[in-house]
């Protein structure tokens, strides 16, 4: 019982920890907010 | 109260971990987070817009008096240090309070789930600090309601954190009085007015100036569409927003939100969450009505008709126009969550025995979860919120303005900058909390496809000044209105400048001064009833009752309270 909920645990944690790695690699830094694409800014 | 010994002490360590892990960068320096709607000064003076009395909507009433008012003592700085540090210990210390009866790991797993998801990080990074407040006082409102229905005399507890909620804001105010109706008014109706009445008057504060103002123009006009919740990821706008995410402001979601799987492991936490709601929580119906409901009022924009159908009801009631942004409603649902997953943890430790030992994991990954499925969201997102510090200029500027002057704030293009001292991040302007008197943006908001009209009667009045063209003529107008000084932020865009003599110049601000203009130009009409509309004694008197109302509701509920804690 315990190597199956170690494996669903570990299979979540490390789903969560590739994704997420994975998501960060290829969008790179989370969009600035000054580059709003939504409000249009004076200095556009 | 909090009772000191172990217990206290484990939340508050949770809650002290989880707040420094967001709010360090902002911690352990000099200088502000200025962001979108953040936006806080060295010192605000004081006006009676903060009181709601100058012929604009009370959107930051009576929040913003209470800022001028502690800025008299504290440097804005530390005010909002103090004030993001302190809601998010509030949260947690709260949501601990709110499932006190559990085992540690189950306290801080609301902790986390309650002050660590996508709504508090969208709201942070979109700058609406005070709406995070109001979210963050939601487990003291919840307790408050609880005891309420208890003992229907108690109105102690549900009195003060209705009060604050609506000092935070009008939203908080509105989702504070739908908690304590939802969790606290009991099943005969007879018994219903003593939360109605706590709820009533503790948003008279905003309610008085929002109803008796006569010339305000709300424009419903494809607002609710424009802010309608959005798909994050390829899971869609119901995945999204079950899962506490899903801003209209896509330009600053994290970028795990954009990942399909991660948004369907965080709705397995909802899941998880809601089931032990389910299977332990005995009013889980309240609990489960309020989830669904603040599920509900973010999604209708979203559904088809949904934005079509607010808008014609907002044409007849102009009220539902507090909806526009209906996202911000979901925060309920994360106190929910919150009460749901610490019973979700209870559950799984109780099925821990000889053989299942390794059920333990599971209660850490429950503890840990939107942490790890939100990693965005640590050390001011990242480093996205650097701090900055004011130019010296802004106070050069303010020394020179009056508190009985007026001026206007160019560019005349919305009320977002973004200036090369604040990294280039968008933010509201802050001239009209850093200068005194009447300051005058343009109060459109700019979207993609829509612009949301001006709602001040004294902006559409400059808007008109403006339009003349000839700097010259533009100055007249401005004088005629009663406008004596022209800030012109430089550097944020071109702007043809009304003619007026240089006063200031200097750090990206010139200010100019309209009563010198042309050498013979002579006195400003300051009084003109454009800019100072007459506000009547009554409404001043209304108003000033309302204030004191809610003053009364915090103060006697603090004394009630701290007298039964003897």
């Amino acid at each position: 019982m315990n190597l199956i909920i170690s494996a669903v645990v570990g299979g979540l944690v490390a789903s969560a920890v590739t994704i997420g790695g994975i998501q960060a690699y290829q969008g790179g830094d989370p969009k600035p907010v000054s580059q709003d694409k939504l409000v249009e800014y004076a200095s556009e | 109260m909090i009772r000191p010994g172990p217990r206290a002490s484990a939340d508050l360590a949770v809650s002290v971990a989880v707040a420094v892990a967001i709010c360090g960068p902002l911690l352990l320096g000099s200088g502000f987070w200025l962001v979108g709607d953040m936006v806080f000064v060295p010192h605000q003076p004081w006006k009676a817009a903060w009181l709601g009395l100058d012929g604009a909507l009370p959107r930051a009433v009576p929040m913003d008096a209470l800022v001028s008012l502690v800025s008299l003592v504290l440097p804005g700085t530390l005010v909002q240090k103090l004030l993001l540090l302190g809601g998010f210990l509030a949260g947690g210390l709260g949501i601990a309070r709110l499932v006190g009866d559990q085992a540690w790991y189950a306290r801080a797993a609301a902790i986390t789930l309650f002050c660590w998801n996508p709504w508090v990080h969208e709201r942070l990074l979109i700058g609406q600090w005070a709406i995070l407040l109001g979210y963050l006082l939601l487990p003291w409102v919840a307790a408050g309601a609880i005891r309420l229905r208890k003992e229907p005399r108690d109105w102690s507890r549900a009195g003060l954190a209705l009060g604050l909620s609506a000092v935070c804001s009008p939203s908080s105010g509105v989702m504070a009085a739908v908690v304590v109706l939802v969790l606290g008014a009991r099943r005969t109706p007879g018994t219903w007015w003593r939360p109605a009445l706590l709820a009533v008057v503790a948003n008279l504060t905003w309610l008085v100036p929002a109803l008796t103002v006569e010339t305000v123009r709300v424009s419903t006009d494809g607002v609710f569409a424009g802010f309608a919740a959005r798909a994050e990821s390829g899971a869609g706008a119901v995945a999204s927003v079950l899962s506490m995410g899903g801003i209209w402001k896509t330009s600053i979601l994290p970028v795990e939100r954009a990942s399909t799987a991660l948004v369907l492991l965080s709705c397995l936490l909802s899941a998880a969450a809601l089931a032990g709601l389910w299977l332990a929580e005995p009013a889980r119906h309240r609990w489960l009505l309020l989830g669904g409901g603040s599920v509900l009022v973010a999604l209708v924009p979203t559904l088809p008709g949904g934005a079509a159908a607010l808008e014609a009801l907002g044409d007849a009631v102009p009220g539902i126009a507090l909806l526009r942004d209906s996202h911000r409603f979901l925060a309920p649902l994360g106190l929910v969550l919150a009460v749901g997953v610490a019973h979700a943890v209870t559950l799984v430790r109780a099925r821990i025995a000889p053989g299942t030992g390794a059920l333990w994991s599971a209660v850490a990954l429950l503890v840990v979860a939107p942490v790890l499925l939100l990693p965005s969201l640590a050390w001011g997102a990242l480093g996205e919120l650097d701090r900055s510090t004011y130019p010296d200029a802004w106070d050069e500027v303010a020394d020179r303005i009056g508190d009985d002057e007026a001026t206007v704030v160019l560019p005349w293009h919305g009320s977002y900058r973004s200036y090369d001292w604040n990294h280039d991040r968008a933010v509201l302007d802050p001239a009209p909390r850093y200068l005194p008197g009447t300051v005058l943006v343009d109060d459109r908001v700019f979207l993609d496809d829509i612009v949301v009209a001006a709602e001040d009667p004294r902006v559409r009045a400059v808007d008109d000044a403006l339009a003349a063209g000839d700097p010259g003529t533009v100055a007249q107008h401005l004088r005629d209105l009663g406008v004596r000084w022209v800030l012109v932020e430089q550097g944020v865009s071109d702007v043809p400048a009304p003619r007026g003599e240089v006063a200031y110049a200097g750090d990206g601000l010139e200010l100019l001064d309209l009563a010198v203009a042309d050498g013979a130009a002579g006195e400003v009409a300051v009084g003109t009833k454009v800019l100072w509309p007459d506000r009547g004694v009554l409404r001043s008197i209304l108003v000033t009752i309302a204030h004191l109302l809610a003053i009364v509701l915090i103060s006697s509920s603090t004394v009630w309270i701290l007298r039964a804690s003897k």
